[in-house]
């Protein structure tokens, strides 16, 4: 059982601070500085977790942060990282996929059931469509990690740009060193690495001190450094915040992870990885156990054994897979302590006593051609087992960050072979292992990396690879009962991996996708090394021409909340916000601005508030906030050539003082945008284009002009004017009253556009027609908006006057046939087909979209935008909704609404062009199935002779 | 993010830009033929290689030309807007 | 150090110009004219009451703001009423920030790809950029050897861009004083 020792020099703990805890609703104590995994391995918790699949009981693996034993439900929030997380008073800690808690797990039962869920399952099981939602129901429940709390509270976590010469990623002996050397060449250096302090990993502590106090490096412990991205920005995960770090050049110092032995029961609470082991001695003083076995194939697991015995644990016997450890002094010093050496031996099973840990190991001989003889097995007794048989490159990042590896046979690893520009390896990630090699590589990759971001000339010393080899080639015991596990996770034993090749998915690739191996939590940081040994043993191939997979960011786990990050929204809002919303406006979002759908009265429902600010506009009038259109001018003695170019209709010929409605087509010939076109003078030209258009049809604009090299200027004034519809019957007579500009008909016609003030502002006034009355758009400085909106809204409120918003102008607009560009036209509708073929000059020589027009007249339309009317007012089809002929789609409802001045309910459709004739029947499917009847009427419905915005001086 | 070279803002990352397009050689409108023109509408060659491209810096409205390797995603050299008139050299 | 604050800039004259001849027209009319773009002029570093801000976007493009006594500009709009050719003005109705004092990097940091810290004023840079989405025209200056920014962007975004930059500063311990409109 694991247990505290008293406390060595150098530990990360406060002891004179104890923080009381519960787990799985039992109350321990920790110290200060504890993680809360190292607390609960310190009050010899005997499981934390129960496995994924299966519910075996399970203990700390790694303590390195990566497999999933160690995720635990904390204060509601789950999946927190306990190998990393620090304790707190007070925390709440349980287990995660547990049914009825962790020690009477109900669903352990699973364990005895394994060979009802071989690899591949998830295929196998949900191959029937009709048991699929069953089976889902079943595993989603049982399998799975922590519980999201819905009612969480939203936390802005904010996020940074961060800017460094050199990225140095890992902080032991070759990291402190490459970022020491690259501070010292002059460049900035950020240094990352994800133990909770930065600690040197066996650097000589001068070298620590040393990276602590440099001006030049900044230190970012606790980090993960979790995906690469393009130009060296690296997303570096902290606990609370998310860095984009952008680097000149980058250092991967990652190191290397250690990786287990496979044998049956590799995974009862008590065997662990001795790095796991080790680190837990020395930063938190608990020992694995009090009787230890140490499963060993290289020199770390001799280092481990004299940790352990200096610190009075009792190392049972050291059991080496090789036929002999190498010559050191480390195994010299094992040996004169009179430790046990079982040369090729290899762990058979690990036994558990009647607590389910680890209660023995029971070994066998190897021969000398490394076969195991499983009839002369013996028991060793012991409460600990650690697994010290190898190592796998931490290359997860560097794969991404475009750098290729190749497997070294001499070293059993993976090695980075080719590196793209800018990037740069040190340390044991090279193969190179003792501290001095791993200080020497550190520097050379520190000084080549400032030298790439222009400090200081690059060394050329390359350090040779370790001479001996870190890793065993292949640490995998077969056992007739299986339970060797390759994947903890997971819960993928060595014959899940057999079957899965055997039933044809035999490459690393597919391997992976069907058996799921390495897509737990640690993304196969101890298992992806296992499995292709395995899979590299069973096709008779080398692991090298198998080869690695390419994790994709963030290849490391990350909060949800640190990539949220503050959630900004831009969000446009016209000069005339604060009137809207103390006039009880109810916003929706059009584009990225907000604008009022209607205004709230009390006593009004929404419908009645819509209804009476489309009567208002009827009847007396009305005022609408459309500063959201987008507003360009352009200049120059090339103005017009350029707008007969980009926009359908002829502007070359439009007098100074009127305006022409604009129509704009892509080169397919397909309506994008439309709005208002007026000449202010010989070289000067206002429009609008949608509220929605306002931003990407200037860029093309911008581009044509760039393009063609008119002799024009461009100017989009969309924020920097406010701009207002004032329309109603009434609406010459109020305005009239504000303005120096003489409003008779004769003075100022329909479509005329005139420049003077109103309420004493410079004001530019367009006679539009857009909602079928009387009116004016009149365009004024964004800054003086508001004064302008009060003085009409003053002046018209004795006259029944009401401000209205988005769904009244709908209403006023759809009475009189206008179609919205995106909402009644859609990605493939050309000016014939939505009957705006008066707004095209075909005869001018070039206009963008012509070409392509010509092609589609000649093909004839495919659809055609017609009105549309209903003989009942209830139910009413929603726009979208399909028309049906004959049991096939006809076309679909673009835009419908009841109309009060009409007394009926009207729409717009986009119709197949044999039903377009008015007077035709047709037939809509609505939401509950039923077929509604309907009709193609004439549009416009309401006031086809445009009289009404056109009305005289006397009317 | 990658960074690209604005010639008139320096290196900003690309989130900073709006991707127009290839830049494509029209065909003549009034003399093509309907498929030439369809096909000079509808068709991309999406074979990776360098090509010319045109890219706006959107806080500046600034346009210019892209000569890209889309094979390697390395921008070869950049040119201003005009260049397209007067003729860019073959990719 | 002085605190870090943000402040929503007190209301002054501005003007942009474009066109071929915006900028030899202004010369004319003894402005002193940045030579590159993305640079600007000014009579004085430390921005004094009547003193002209002249900020140089493109070749062929201009920004002007006004102190606060300014009357310049004035003179400047008039003489643009006989529209004089290859000359245009721009309406600039922008809003207009100063974000200054002790963690301002920390808060540029979080709002904006552009590494300010590291950027040389000897040259007089002007930046555009975009600033948590938001387009922005920024000028570093030095004062009393302290960074502070001034920041310009389309109306229509200005709330957001105080609200959500006023909240960032505010965290970061400074103040936010911004009037709406």
């Amino acid at each position: 059982m694991m247990h505290r020792l008293d406390a060595p020099a150098g530990e990360w703990l406060d002891r004179s601070g104890t923080l009381r805890f519960t787990f799985e609703g039992r109350e321990y104590q920790g110290y200060s500085g504890d993680t809360i995994s190292s607390a609960l391995a310190a009050a010899g918790v005997p499981y934390l977790a129960r496995s994924f699949k299966y519910h075996r009981p399970r203990n700390i693996l790694s303590f390195a942060n990566h497999d999933s034993n160690t995720l635990f439900q904390v204060d509601g929030v789950p999946n927190v990282r306990g190998d990393v997380t620090l304790l707190r008073d007070g925390m709440r800690v349980s287990a995660i996929n547990t049914f009825g808690g962790l020690t009477h797990d109900k669903a352990r039962v699973l364990d005895r059931f394994a060979r009802l869920l071989p690899v591949g399952f998830y295929y196998k099981a949900f191959h029937s469509k009709r048991l699929f939602p069953r089976w889902e129901r079943m595993f989603r429940a049982l399998t799975g990690l922590g519980e999201v709390t819905l009612g969480a509270a939203r936390e802005a976590t904010p996020k940074r740009y961060g800017f460094c010469d050199v990225l140095v990623i890992g902080a032991g002996p070759s990291g402190l060193s490459a970022a020491l050397a690259a501070a010292q060449s002059g460049a900035q250096v950020a240094l990352v690495d994800e133990a909770l302090r930065l600690a040197g990993n066996g650097a000589p502590q001068a070298l620590v001190r040393a990276a602590h106090d440099s001006t030049s490096i900044t230190l970012f412990p606790a980090t993960v450094a979790a995906g690469y991205y393009a130009d060296h920005w690296v997303a570096l995960a902290s606990p609370s915040r998310m860095t984009k770090m952008r680097a000149g050049a980058v250092v991967f110092a990652t190191g290397v992870i250690e990786q287990p032995a496979v044998f049956r029961n590799n995974d009862l609470p008590g065997v662990m990885l001795a790095s796991g082991a080790a680190q837990l001695l020395a930063r938190y003083g608990v020992a694995p156990g009090r009787r230890v076995v140490i499963v060993a194939a290289n020199l770390d697991a001799y280092v481990t054994c004299l940790e352990l015995s200096a610190r009075g644990v009792s190392v049972a016997a050291i059991v080496e897979l090789r036929s002999a450890p190498e010559r050191d002094p480390a195994v010299a010093a094992c040996v004169a302590l009179g430790t046990t050496l079982l040369p090729a031996h290899a762990p058979y099973e690990a036994i558990h006593g009647p607590d389910g840990t680890v209660a023995g190991l029971r070994i066998a001989p190897l021969n000398a051609a490394g076969h195991l003889d499983a009839t002369s097995t013996r028991r060793i007794d012991c409460d600990a087992i650690l697994m010290s048989v190898g190592w796998a490159a931490a290359a997860q990042l560097f794969l991404q960050a475009g750098g290729s590896t190749r497997f070294s046979e001499e070293l059993q690893q993976f090695v980075p072979q080719d590196l793209p520009p800018g990037i740069f390896a040190a340390g044991r990630m090279n193969g190179v292992y003792d501290v001095e090699s791993r200080l020497a590589d550190g520097r050379r990759a520190g000084a080549q990396a400032a030298a790439h971001a222009g400090f200081g000339v690059p060394g050329s010393a390359i350090v040779a690879p370790s001479v001996r080899c870190p890793s065993h080639p292949f640490p995998i015991i077969d056992h007739p009962q299986a339970k060797n596990f390759v994947d903890f996770d997971e819960d993928l034993q060595v014959k899940d991996l057999e079957n899965a090749a055997q039933e044809g998915f035999d490459s690393s690739e597919l391997l992976k996708r069907y058996s799921t191996v390495g897509m737990g939590p640690s993304q196969g940081k101890h298992s992806n090394m296992n499995a292709l040994r395995i899979l590299a043993r069973l096709r008779g191939v080398g692991v090298e021409q198998l080869g690695l997979t390419t994790a994709r960011p963030m290849y490391h786990p990350v909060p949800l909340k640190l990539l949220a990050g503050r959630s900004f929204y831009p969000e446009r809002r016209t000069p005339i916000d604060a009137q809207h919303g103390s006039l009880g406006a109810v916003w929706m979002p059009a584009g990225n601005w907000r604008r009022p759908e209607y205004y709230a009265v009390s006593g009004e429902s929404r419908a009645q508030s819509i209804d009476a600010e489309v009567h208002a506009v009827r009847s007396s009038v009305g005022l609408i906030d459309v500063g959201t259109l987008g507003k360009i001018e352009i200049y120059g003695p090339d103005a017009a050539e350029l707008l007969d170019r980009v926009y359908a209709g002829r502007y070359s010929d439009l007098k100074v003082g009127m305006t022409r409605y604009g129509l704009m087509m892509d080169e397919s010939g397909v309506i994008i945008d439309d709005g208002v076109i007026a000449r202010l003078s010989e070289q000067l030209f206002y429009f609008t284009t949608t509220t929605g258009g306002s931003a990407t049809v200037f860029r093309e604009l911008q581009r044509w002009n760039a393009l063609w090299g008119l002799d024009c200027t461009l100017v989009n004034v969309t924020g920097h004017r406010a701009a207002f519809n004032f329309a109603g019957p009434l609406s010459r007579e109020i305005l009239g009253a504000l303005t120096d500009i003489d409003l008779r008909d004769e003075a100022f016609p329909y479509l005329a556009v005139r420049a003077g003030n109103v309420a004493g502002v410079a004001a530019r006034l367009m006679r539009v027609g857009f909602v079928g009355e009387l009116g004016y758009e009149i365009h004024v400085a964004a800054g003086r908006g508001p004064d302008v909106w009060q003085a009409l809204f003053t002046a018209g409120a004795p006259r029944a006057l009401r401000p209205f918003g988005v769904e009244a102008q709908r209403v006023l607009r759809l009475e009189k046939g206008h179609f919205i560009v995106g909402q009644d036209t859609d990605g493939l509708t050309d000016p014939h087909e939505a009957n705006a073929m008066w707004a095209v000059a075909m005869k001018k020589p070039f206009f963008v979209g012509q070409r392509s027009l010509r092609i589609l007249q000649a093909r004839g339309p495919r659809q055609k935008l017609v009105g549309i009317e209903f003989a009942a007012t209830t139910p009413l089809p929603k726009e979208c909704h399909l028309i049906i002929d004959k049991g096939a789609i006809a076309g679909r409802v673009t835009s419908v609404t009841h109309s009060r001045a009409l007394n009926k309910s009207i729409g717009l459709a986009m119709l197949s062009p044999d039903l377009a004739q008015v007077g035709r029947d047709i037939q809509i499917r609505i939401d509950n199935g039923d077929l509604l009847a309907a009709r193609v009427a004439p549009a416009p419905f309401y006031d086809p002779k445009n009289l009404r915005q056109k009305v005289g001086s006397s009317a | 993010m990658k960074i690209l070279v604005c010639p008139l803002n320096g290196p900003r990352p690309v989130a900073e830009f709006a991707y127009g397009g290839e830049i494509r050689r029209s065909p003549d409108p009034d003399t093509c033929s309907d498929a030439e023109w369809s096909s000079y509408v509808f068709n991309r060659s999406g074979a990776p290689g360098a090509k010319y491209e045109w890219w706006c810096h959107i806080a500046s409205g600034f346009w210019f030309v892209v000569l890209r390797d889309t094979t390697h995603d390395v921008v070869i050299a950049t040119f201003p807007a005009e260049a397209v008139r007067r003729g860019l050299p073959p990719p | 150090m002085s605190a870090l604050a943000l402040k929503l800039h007190e209301r002054r004259d501005r003007l942009g110009l474009k066109g071929q001849r915006a900028g030899e027209w202004l010369a004319a009319r003894g402005i002193v004219l940045p030579a590159t773009p993305n640079t600007w002029t000014h009579p004085e570093e430390t921005f004094g009451a009547d003193a002209l801000l002249v900020a140089r976007l493109g070749q062929f493009e201009f920004f002007l703001e006004d102190g606060m006594a300014g009357t310049s500009l004035k003179r400047l709009s008039a003489a643009l009423d006989e529209q004089p050719p290859g000359v245009y003005p721009v309406l600039r109705e922008d809003w207009a920030f100063q974000l200054g004092g002790e963690r301002v990097h920390e808060v540029l940091a979080q709002v904006c790809n552009v590494n300010f810290a590291a950027l040389s004023l000897d040259s007089h840079p002007l930046i555009m950029t975009l600033m948590i989405g938001v387009a922005i025209l920024v000028v570093p200056q030095s004062v009393a050897a302290e960074r502070h920014y001034r920041i310009w962007c389309d109306p229509t975004f200005g709330p957001y861009l105080g609200e959500s930059l006023g909240a960032v500063v505010i965290e970061c311990g400074g103040s936010y004083t911004g009037v709406s409109g």
